[in-house]
């Protein structure tokens, strides 16, 4: 017989005990461990989980505070731009308000010297202008121009009607000319007037080189005369003219 | 050293006691063999388990067979394997041992023994009831003898008994003819074929000792399974 009972019996007892002592040995220990670094594993995770929702907290905060130095920032730089380009702004009024007063001065600097230059001019080209016609009246005509202009003076006071005199002469009425008078002339001029304003005292005469060529007389508060100074200033106005003229003119490259 | 004649069928028959019916065959002997070896090698294994990332390779092959045995356990049965483990657990460790051990010069093993195959088909036979009684209760388990009539009592106590002895037949049969092709072959060819033959017999036994683990889980499974289909609330609560 292939089956022998009492070691059906026997095997039965030896797997039952077999049983209990691998799952005392085995399973059970295997069973504990594997559970045990399961939960390990597992509170690990968790604590990658926790220090991961941390450093995203961090990564959050330092995002935001990264976010508020950009706004910063860029609130600077605007801020500086701004208050550059009011700078440059200001720098560059400041600057044109300096080359405008540099212009200015330069111009009025510019004017007077033109002024200065038109008065010499004025003074020196009526002295020329005076010379020239002195020599030439002198060389062809054997006369004297200030002789020439007295004579005209006295002819142009003698032809003045009675309301272009003086009505009363308080001061001393004075006779200005641009050279020396001679006495006769001198006569000359204080008998013309003693005829026309019979009450005047006695003329003064001075010389004023600026009326070069001309002779002024003041008395009783009006003032006549009579010299070349309308035809210089013609003169010096067409010279100012053809300066500004070509001062307009474009450069040529 | 060879404890068994070829003609010797199975390895109840070599007598080293015997007293009354008490007897000490070499199944038993190489059964308490297989039993230290286990049991000393589960706890050197066990003594000094890691529960860190970094483990032995021993720790890890058993805990690769473990959680192999638990996923078969919980695909078949479909309910949580921890209750099942130690009983399907031993009965495949118990049989692949035996079966992988023949590979060592004159080791008989003793499921080459219809006494050992008839026993571990007797645990399994008392152990379906056991489970499903305590899976469901007396009333309950008792109940599906009688389905899907009365008349299938009869035919269900049959099926009980018929498997049971299929199982024991079925292992005995594959290991003993195994082992007895080898000792004939061995004694005809010595050379190379019997090595062939025993891997051969190596790969047998290991699918064995699954299909015997299997079966008994299927078992099992359809006693505690029947209450789910009953009784689907208790079991959701559970």
């Amino acid at each position: 017989m292939l089956i022998d009972w009492f070691t059906v019996g026997a095997q039965v007892v030896n797997f039952l005990i077999l049983l209990v002592l691998l799952k005392i040995f085995l399973f059970d220990r295997i069973k504990q461990a594997m559970d045990q670094r399961e939960n390990n594993i597992k509170e690990r995770f968790d604590k990658a989980k926790e220090q991961e929702a941390k450093a995203k907290e961090t990564r959050d905060t330092y995002e935001k505070k990264t976010q508020s130095l950009q706004d910063e920032w860029d609130a600077r730089l605007k801020e500086a731009d701004k208050e550059a380009k009011e700078r440059r702004e200001s720098l560059i009024k400041e600057a044109r308000e300096e080359v405008d007063g540099l212009k200015n001065k330069w111009q009025n600097a510019l004017e007077q010297e033109k002024a200065s230059f038109f008065d010499r001019f004025k003074k020196q080209a009526a002295r020329l202008i005076f010379d020239t016609v002195e020599k030439t009246l002198s060389h062809l005509a054997d006369t004297r121009a200030q002789d020439q202009a007295v004579k005209k003076f006295l002819s142009r006071f003698e032809a003045l009607e009675k309301e272009d005199l003086p009505k009363e002469v308080e001061t001393q009425p004075r006779v200005s000319t641009g050279f020396e008078l001679s006495e006769s002339q001198q006569k000359s001029i204080q008998k013309t007037v003693s005829q026309k304003l019979p009450d005047l005292e006695n003329i003064a005469f001075e010389v004023r080189p600026e009326l070069v060529f001309g002779i002024a007389f003041a008395a009783g508060g009006k003032k006549m005369t009579w010299h070349a100074h309308d035809y210089v200033s013609a003169l010096e106005k067409q010279i100012n003219q053809a300066i500004e003229s070509k001062d307009h003119e474009p450069q040529k490259q | 050293m060879n404890f068994m004649d070829i003609k010797q069928i199975s390895p109840d028959q070599v007598v080293f006691f015997q007293y009354h019916f008490i007897t000490l065959n070499l199944t038993i002997v190489f059964t308490w063999a297989v039993m230290v070896l286990l049991v000393i090698g589960s706890w050197l294994v066990t003594r000094r388990l890691s529960t860190e990332q970094k483990i032995s390779s021993w720790q890890n092959i058993l805990e690769i067979l473990v959680t192999g045995i638990q996923d078969q356990i919980s695909e078949i049965s479909r309910q949580k394997a921890k209750r099942y483990m130690p009983f399907i657990g031993t009965l495949f460790i118990f049989i692949a041992a035996c079966n992988l051990l023949t590979v060592v010069p004159g080791y008989e093993s003793p499921t080459a023994s219809l006494s050992t195959t008839a026993a571990l088909a007797i645990c399994v036979f008392i152990s379906v009831p056991l489970f499903g009684i305590a899976q469901k209760g007396l009333g309950r388990y008792l109940k599906q003898y009688i389905q899907p009539t009365v008349f299938m009592l009869p035919f269900n106590i049959m099926g009980e008994l018929s498997r049971t002895l299929a199982l024991a037949v079925r292992l005995f049969g594959n290991i003993m003819s195994g082992s007895k092709i080898v000792a004939i072959l061995l004694a005809i060819i010595p050379f190379v074929f019997p090595v062939i033959l025993q891997l051969l017999g190596l790969l047998t036994g290991l699918i064995q000792a699954y299909i015997f683990a299997v079966l008994a889980m299927v078992y099992i499974a359809s006693a505690t399974q029947i209450q789910e289909q009953s009784d689907p609330q208790k079991d959701d609560n559970q």
